[in-house]
């Protein structure tokens, strides 16, 4: 199973045309920023912090269909929602492993 | 007023696919350009904010039709932004759409709490979010339309209430109040009763009567409305000027029939009333049968005597064809007459049900204190209503008998017109004025009098004394010595009905004789004296016998003379008692 959903890619590929680039750079960067951001936020125990990146990771990714890495994300967001961050390592790592496979996938687009 | 719906939406169909102003608020950058080249694609222009923050300040500038709002964005979060923006859009209905991908119902609800109109999630689908927008800018046009149309309907409404007030403040200022404020007068009207047709009108009579009517137009609004404003105008002229009553009902009658257009008529009481000879006559057509409500302290409630209507309402026939025939009643002081509209009887309740006579007639039944009866009617009828006072749309009149001497009380200040220093006029003039019998049978020759001895400033002032030594002089020289009317029946005030009814045979008939003024008027130091001169070719009276009696003091001589000698400095019969003079003397 693929990281990412090919058609969905290609979809944004045709829709948006000379901006798909300028579209996998901002987003390549925004899940470094928010990868980082969680992982912060899980070292300092802000469960406001952590729900919302994970949120917006959620939301981003799961525009290319990276259902994995869109899951681990709703997972952290709900129970950083509820003050739970007793599972938030394991979470963090799970995250950080499918954001490697997503941008594997995405350099492998032709 | 003009509505074109038909065009404006026909506008707005052609419009549909114009652009549409897009406000995109993420503070995700590749969300954000995912979302805005979606929109741009179908044709829209974006505005892109970075937060909730950037938003507000976007809508302020940009003024988009539509925005979209992630909800959970830093600075300021999409809930308060919405917020913010259904403020400022105040009446306007801009669409709001959350772009979440929250799925608990609690977050969900907080969207429309917070002013959202629709959700969008993520993935953003993009045949979806261009069917959305699409759907969001037609709704967006069609509530703008209806914005426009009822801005515009509003604005015609106040217009049109503008006016009526405008049209009310002229009617009021035209219908002078007259004598609705006598105390022996009761009036309830609706505040804008001449919109819903219904008018009263009460005025004093040169001769110290009074003059009392109701209307009721068909219809409602301006149409209702156009016939009050002549009927009331005609009314207080000719009731200063001193006609009878038959004469201003048929001058009202032939107005109206005139200006009204077809289908609008007027429902109508005028009454006469006579305190000082406690009688009524009453013209009525087209109205519910008016009540005389006698109280009786013995008892609970009271005689009532009905008075139905014996007339087509005023409009319908032409001048020729209309009947001016009166009913004649005998009062008693502390009589109670009622005048009402249908608008009584037809109050519907909740179940649509009128009010009715026999309700009416109960509260009349029931009643203890005459003095509180007219507001038990009232309260009656809005306790059945459930409707409050002042929604109503019932008109009620009371009138309740009172001796001449209290009538007049009220009138007493009121009356002195101011002179000026020095009197302009005609002041030394005389005048001969002879009736022979066609005019003597349907013309009234003191309204023309009168309006002579006005043109004599000072004589103004004594309008109603004048007209009281006129009336009696021209209806003794008429009844009773040109027609030959026994004076005696008027002895009693029974007696009067009997008298009308002679009085119209007699002038039905054929009938030689005439009538002559004589008015003579001289000017004095501070004043003037007018001589009236009455001859009439009937066969005279015992004048002698009859100074003799009134020397005397013997009882009513069925002439109103001592009345009038009390108002003249000089009064004598000559010839065979066929030549009467009476001096008047007036002084600034």
């Amino acid at each position: 199973m693929s990281a990412i959903d090919v058609d969905m890619v290609e979809d944004l590929r045709s829709m948006l045309g000379d901006d798909f680039e300028l579209f996998l750079t901002t987003f390549r960067n925004d899940m470094d920023v928010r990868c980082q951001a969680i992982a912060e936020a899980v070292s300092q125990a802000d469960s406001d912090a952590v729900r919302r990146a994970a949120h917006s990771l959620k939301g981003s990714s799961s525009n290319l269909g990276a259902v994995e890495l869109s899951s681990a994300c709703a997972t952290l967001e709900t129970q950083a929602h509820e003050g739970n961050l007793a599972n938030a390592e394991a979470l963090v790592v799970e995250i950080e492993k499918n954001r490697q496979l997503v941008l594997e996938a995405l350099n492998n687009l032709a | 007023m003009e509505l074109n719906v038909e065009k404006e939406m026909s506008s707005f169909e052609a419009h549909q696919d114009d652009s549409l102003k897009v406000l995109v608020a993420d503070d995700n950058d590749s969300d954000r350009l995912i979302l805005s080249t979606i929109i741009k694609n179908a044709g829209h222009e974006v505005v892109c904010a970075r937060n909730g923050q950037e938003a507000v300040d976007f809508y302020i500038e940009h003024r988009p039709d539509i925005v979209l709002l992630d909800a959970l964005m830093p600075v300021m979060d999409g809930f308060e932004a919405a917020e913010k923006i259904r403020v400022l859009a105040a009446e306007e209905a801009i669409p709001i759409v959350f772009l979440t991908s929250l799925k608990d119902a609690n977050s969900l609800a907080k969207c429309l709490d917070a002013g959202g109109t629709d959700f969008l999630s993520k993935p953003y689908n993009k045949v979806i979010l261009t069917a959305k927008v699409r759907a969001l800018g037609r709704l967006r046009r069609l509530q703008s339309v209806v914005r426009e149309q009822r801005d515009r309907l509003a604005v015609h409404h106040e217009h049109l209430i503008r006016e009526q007030e405008v049209a009310k403040r002229v009617f009021d200022n035209i219908a002078h109040p007259g004598c609705i404020n006598a105390p022996c007068v009761r009036a309830h009207l609706s505040p804008m009763s001449v919109f819903n047709g219904d008018m009263v009108l009460a005025s004093r009579k040169p001769d110290g009567g009074m003059y009392v009517l109701i209307g009721d137009f068909t219809g409602h609004g301006l149409p209702a409305a156009i016939g009050a404003m002549p009927a009331s105008e005609i009314f207080y002229g000719m009731t200063n000027k001193g006609f009878s009553l038959q004469e201003i009902i048929a001058e009202i009658n032939k107005k109206l029939a005139h200006i009204l257009p077809v289908g609008v008529f007027c429902c109508c009481a005028l009454v006469e009333f006579s305190m000082d000879k406690n009688i009524i006559q009453v013209w009525s057509g087209g109205l519910p049968d008016l009540f005389i409500y006698r109280p009786d302290d013995s008892r609970e409630g009271g005689e009532i005597i009905n008075v139905p209507s014996k007339h087509l309402p005023l409009g319908v026939l032409s001048a020729q064809r209309f009947n001016t025939e009166v009913q004649v009643f005998e009062m008693q002081e502390g009589d109670r007459f009622f005048l009402w509209t249908d608008g009584i009887l037809e109050a519907n309740n909740i179940k649509g049900e009128m009010f009715g006579s026999e309700r009416l007639v109960d509260i009349f039944n029931k009643n203890h204190d005459s003095t509180k009866i007219f507001d038990e009617i009232l309260d009656a009828v809005d306790v059945y209503t459930g409707r409050q006072e002042q929604d109503d749309d019932h008109t009620l009149v009371e009138i309740t008998m009172v001796p001449q001497e209290e009538f007049d009380s009220y009138f007493g200040e009121k009356k002195q017109e101011k002179l000026s220093q020095k009197a302009l006029g005609p002041m030394d003039w005389c005048l001969e004025y002879t009736l022979l019998p066609q005019t003597l049978k349907d013309f009234n020759p003191l309204p023309l009098l009168t309006h002579v001895l006005m043109e004599v400033p000072g004589l103004r002032n004594h309008s109603s004394k004048l007209y009281t030594i006129l009336a009696e002089l021209y209806s003794n020289a008429l009844e009773h010595g040109v027609l030959g009317i026994s004076s005696g029946l008027k002895t009693t005030a029974h007696g009067f009905a009997e008298y009308y009814r002679q009085r119209e045979a007699a002038l039905s008939k054929d009938f030689e004789g005439s009538v002559k003024f004589v008015l003579r008027h001289k000017p004095e130091e501070g004043g003037g004296v007018l001589i009236i001169r009455v001859e009439d070719t009937g066969k005279g009276f015992d004048f002698k016998g009859f100074e003799k009696k009134l020397s005397s003091k013997e009882g009513y001589c069925g002439r109103g003379i001592p009345l009038l000698l009390g108002m003249c400095r000089r009064f004598e019969y000559f010839g065979t008692g066929n030549i009467v003079e009476a001096e008047f003397e007036w002084r600034i």
